[in-house]
């Protein structure tokens, strides 16, 4: 694997990581805040 | 009991379809990018970077001027709503997680084709100040004061900071820099075939992540408001319900010689004076 390679694997790499990272935090912690609501209101239309 | 599970969290049909498209176009920009693209004559493999680099940049300009229209919004009177701001927020967050997607990746690409990690080139420059804005932005967003004038505090702020995002864009044709110009938006765009294929597939790719992520985002957003606030509330409720009970045997007590004699029991801890006041006799 050149130098090149690993720069290119580098970028795609975090951005895949951040990406995730942030989209299952926010997954999360809306599942955890929707608990506190009733159960009829748990439905997003 | 239902088979099909109650939805909890933030999720719904519209999430659902956005999601499985942005997971198909992404893996569709994954093919062509890492295989079915040719590398590039003068940037060699390097230019595979082009597949997440400006479509990164370009959702997190939408993010912010997202910000900025719905700070607009909450600022004009006729359309003034707490869901405008919270919008706001949710499109500031979002957008800044581009921005940080935008500046890691761009500073891989500076280190292979320039040979530096970072240089204060124009477009460089402007968009780590973009970000600096917007996460001071954030911050506002939680800083004290009541609930209104915050959000119209944030809301000039917003509008003041998204001023930098078309100097930004504009920054390679204004100024000599080191960043190259546009490749799409030309008469005759430089890239062509798989390379154009999978170049506009990153921008729809990364466009459907940003609407994805932007609408769990916002529903948060909301959860967190009515968290605040009926927590609030509650506790509200909680600590009246405790001044009442305390006032109820401060009175029931009143009368007798006892507790006259006690003074010290009145500046006992809320929600334990009958004990240490029976204690005390």
């Amino acid at each position: 694997m050149s130098y090149f390679d690993e720069l290119v694997a580098a970028a795609w790499g975090s951005t895949f990581l951040i990406l995730v990272a942030y989209a299952a935090r926010t997954i999360r912690r809306g599942r955890v805040l929707s608990r506190s609501l009733p159960e009829e209101e748990r439905t997003w239309r | 009991m239902s088979l099909i599970p109650k939805p909890t969290g933030t999720a719904n049909r519209t999430t659902r379809v956005l999601g499985a498209g942005a997971l198909v176009t992404a893996a569709f920009t994954a093919w062509v990018g890492l295989i079915e693209s040719p590398p590039d004559v003068t940037q060699g493999q390097l230019v595979r970077i082009i597949y997440v680099h400006p479509a990164a940049a370009t959702a997190c300009y939408v993010a912010f001027g997202l910000c900025a229209l719905s700070s607009v919004a909450y600022l004009w009177p006729r359309t003034r709503s707490r869901r405008w701001d919270l919008l706001a927020g949710a499109s500031a967050e979002v957008g800044v997680v581009f921005c940080v997607l935008t500046l890691v990746t761009g500073s891989i690409w500076g280190r292979g084709s320039w040979g530096v990690w970072w240089t204060w080139d124009a477009r460089l420059t402007l968009t780590a100040l973009l970000l600096a804005l917007f996460l001071g932005y954030l911050a506002l967003r939680r800083s004290g004061g009541d609930g209104e004038s915050r959000a119209r505090r944030s809301a000039v702020a917003a509008v003041c900071f998204s001023v930098v995002v078309p100097i930004d864009h504009y920054a390679t044709s204004w100024w000599r820099t080191l960043h190259q110009g546009d490749t799409l938006l030309k008469v005759d765009p430089s890239i062509h075939g798989w390379q154009l294929v999978g170049m506009a597939a990153s921008f729809v790719a990364q466009l459907l992540i940003l609407s994805w992520l932007l609408l769990h985002r916002y529903r948060l957003e909301q959860l967190e408001d009515r968290y605040e606030t009926e927590g609030f509330a509650a506790a509200l409720t909680e600590r009246r319900a405790e001044a009442a009970v305390d006032a109820g045997s401060a009175a029931a007590l009143a009368p007798t010689p006892t507790a006259q004699a006690a003074p010290e029991a009145s500046s006992a801890p809320a929600g334990q004076p009958a004990p240490e006041r029976e204690n005390s006799q």
